[in-house]
């Protein structure tokens, strides 16, 4: 299997891992950050701070933590999950320059253990910056929503408030359980991809939040479980994204695990899906997430940013040459 | 940042190498990062090859959670894990019984103490350091036993562990408990004048048959050596400061230096032949052997030190071999008040009977800049010089105490009284 950085690393790219002092974060997981180019041209992440630490026993699984090979260690007495997100501005060598928590308003109390604004896909529609992502503190059984939050970002003095929320009913019913991972198109502004195969783009309206199915493109692929991940781009004239797919099991002791691969999928400028890659992992991890991509300001290399564990987060500049063999992998592949 | 770039691209390529792995996991960790090091840490423990390595990665997953602080599962799991890998290494006994005595579940902190001073000493190295000591966990053991009944043995470890124990932190730990129990470590005045006279004896001059000359100025700035000093000699300096006459004095008679001072960017001024090494002199930085080797021939040396208290540890790290290398050594002896403390009075002791090993002393000079102290009866000052001089190189006078056996204490409950130093 392709260690994506390795090959970006191997053909001239870079990878930088995204920190943020302990002073904020008391040393818990920096995860799955989301990169974004803006109009003004700077290198944006969103970076999600959470106040666990993801145990993982990997291999031979010989040392697993307390409760099990897989397990969020938060704090013994607190059993929330609880997530903040900071806006990181990166420079041309992808180091963080500039860091702000996003002060969230509080317009409800959490009642679920998941707390927070979750994955939230950075992009800037309409020159209103916007975070976009899953939460599920506002039931009691923890259901999820979209939601977006509007950020006012205020570059001179990097400070980061959200000053508007709205929530997504599921189009339908609205009667599912948790949606999550619907990943923006970057060039269709409130446009979605909620399921990738088969590919299903819903449009919200950015007042309400009213969602419907804009495009359902039924298909006979092989139901490969693609969920979202990165945004999904334009590349040449192609659209394309990282999802990624999860093996959710239980061991003998009924302890959970997981693998997560990602793959790259490409849509035509239609959203007709035309191929998905073969899967691959970003750093040789079992558990990794990846919640951005970008065109670099070079406007040939592709910015792509994951949570390693979700302990680690990283951004990783993919040369062209390794996105477009990516590319022509999917293309080549199809539905196989 | 950098560091921490480097050492991921490297493990991009290639995640299977541990020591990698590790590396990446101390950087984290160091960056305080404890979430994403913990991942590193885990990786390397579950992918190694090597016990040791795995080992010492479950003793960093555990303490980067402890780090966190509120994961005591996670913490103590991770060094029972450690404990059931390799049973007989003590590092991780000691880790887990500073953790139940931070939990205060005194009988396990005093059971896993114990079991972990039993242990095998001979282990292979660790890839990280733990600071680990046996006298840790001898403190561990002392600290327990106090509170779960054993207050005899909690007194008897503790003035055993005053006797032994130089860390700083631990004296003082051990120091405070001390008082606390209403023990009083202080040498009386019979175990000060044995020390006092331990070392008097050993800092007992020689009378060489050579001629003395002063090099340098006055004050601070010279010293009295032997004057059969020639160009061919090569003077290894240690402790420059604000003055170098003595060094420059040297170099007028053609005697090439290197010198030594890690205070100082520079030397004061220019000595004709020298070269400056901006490096502290210890066992841990640069030795007396690193000296010797930097030196253009082992024939001819002289050393001067004056590195302000720790002449002791250089000298205890310092194989006899190099040491007999010198033809005349100045020492400067620093900080005497502190007889009283044992471990000071043996690491004293140790380096005088060590320099008497291979030279004998011809000259102790009390600096009167300093305080001079009446310790066991006798007057010892705080700081003096001593020159040294190879027993092998020169001529020396047999010596007869002509009032040896003769004289007899007034009160015998008192120890004689010394009227020089030495």
């Amino acid at each position: 299997m392709t260690n994506l950085v390795q090959k970006c690393i191997q053909s001239g790219g870079r990878i930088a891992p995204i920190v943020i002092p302990n002073g904020l974060t008391a040393g818990t997981g920096l995860m799955n950050p989301s990169v974004f180019v803006d109009s003004d041209g700077d290198i944006l992440v969103n970076l999600r701070h959470v106040n666990y630490t993801l145990y993982h026993a990997e291999g031979e699984q010989k040392y697993p933590s307390y409760w099990g090979p897989l397990a969020y260690l938060h704090p013994e007495k607190d059993l929330r999950l609880v997530t903040e997100n900071y806006i990181c501005r990166l420079n041309s060598d992808l180091e963080v320059t500039d860091y702000a928590r996003v002060e969230m308003m509080t317009l409800h109390e959490p009642i679920w253990e998941f707390v927070g604004l979750e994955d939230a896909r950075l992009v800037e529609w309409n020159g209103e910056y916007l975070l976009v992502g899953v939460r599920r503190d506002t039931t009691t059984n923890g259901q999820g929503r979209m939601e977006i939050s509007t950020i006012d970002l205020d570059k001179p003095s990097w400070t980061a408030t959200e000053i508007n929320r709205v929530r997504i009913p599921a189009p339908g019913a609205d009667d599912s359980y948790c949606e999550k991972n619907w990943v923006p198109i970057l060039d269709r502004p409130f446009e979605f991809v909620k399921w990738s195969i088969p590919t299903e783009v819903v449009s919200v309206d950015s007042g309400t939040g009213a969602s419907e199915t804009a495009i359902l493109r039924e298909s006979d692929w092989a139901d490969k479980d693609q969920r979202g991940s990165s945004h999904v781009i334009r590349f040449v004239q192609y659209y394309i994204s990282v999802t990624h797919e999860v093996a959710l099991f239980n061991n003998y002791l009924g302890q959970k695990d997981a693998v997560y691969r990602h793959r790259l999928l490409v849509w035509d400028k239609e959203m007709n899906l035309l191929g998905a890659s073969n899967p691959f992992s970003f750093l040789d991890a079992q558990v990794e997430f990846c919640v951005g991509a970008a065109i670099h300001p070079n406007e040939m290399d592709v910015l792509l940013s994951f949570g390693y564990q979700d302990n680690a987060a990283f951004i990783l500049q993919v040369p062209n040459m390794v996105i477009t063999d990516l590319l022509k992998e999917a293309l080549t592949n199809g539905n196989a | 940042m950098a560091t921490l770039n480097k050492l991921i691209e490297q493990f991009s390529i290639d995640s299977t190498d541990i020591s990698l792995c590790l590396k990446v996991a101390q950087e984290y960790e160091r960056l305080e990062q404890y979430a994403s090091a913990v991942s590193f840490y885990l990786k390397a423990a579950e992918f190694s090859k090597h016990d040791v390595d795995t080992y010492a990665a479950l003793m960093k997953v555990s303490a980067c959670f402890q780090k966190q602080d509120n994961r005591d599962h996670t913490v103590e799991n991770a060094l029972l894990q450690a404990i059931a890998l390799i049973p007989n290494r003590p590092e991780a006994y000691l880790s887990l019984s500073q953790y139940y005595e931070r939990k205060k579940e005194w009988q396990k902190c005093y059971t896993v103490a114990s079991i972990g001073y039993s242990t095998y000493e001979n282990n292979p190295d660790l890839p990280i350091d733990f600071g680990f000591s046996y006298p840790a966990l001898e403190f561990q053991m002392a600290i327990a036993a106090w509170w779960i009944g054993r207050q005899e043995e909690s007194k008897r470890l503790l003035i055993s562990l005053s006797k032994r124990v130089t860390d700083p932190v631990y004296k003082e730990a051990i120091k405070n408990n001390l008082i606390l129990m209403d023990v009083d470590v202080t040498p009386t005045v019979h175990e000060m004048a044995d020390r006092v006279n331990a070392i008097r004896e050993l800092l007992a001059l020689e009378v060489a048959d050579v001629e003395y000359e002063r090099f340098g100025s006055t004050g601070d700035g010279g010293y009295v050596m032997a004057n059969d000093i020639t160009d061919k000699d090569f003077l290894v300096s240690f402790g420059v400061g604000d003055n170098v006459d003595f060094e420059y004095a040297l170099s007028l008679r053609g005697v090439k230096t290197h010198l030594y001072d890690y205070t100082v960017e520079q030397l004061p001024r220019d000595v004709p032949d020298a070269f400056f090494y901006q490096e502290k002199i210890g066992p841990e930085d640069t030795t007396i052997s690193d000296a010797i080797a930097r030196a253009p021939s082992k024939n001819n040396l002289l050393l001067k030190m004056d590195i302000e208290g720790a002449e002791f540890e250089t000298i205890a790290s310092t194989p006899l071999a190099d040491l007999q290398l010198f033809r005349q050594i100045t020492l400067e002896v620093h900080w005497m008040n502190q007889l009283e403390d044992y471990p000071f009075y043996i690491a004293a002791r140790n380096a005088f009977q060590k320099l008497r090993a291979t030279h004998f002393p011809v000259l102790v000079h009390a600096n009167n800049d300093r305080p001079l102290m009446v310790l066991g009866n006798a007057p010892v000052p705080v700081v003096f010089e001593v020159l040294y001089l190879n027993r092998d190189l020169y001529k020396f006078e047999e010596k007869k105490d002509p009032f040896q056996g003769l004289l007899s204490k007034n009160l015998e409950a008192l120890p004689e009284m010394g009227l020089s130093f030495p």
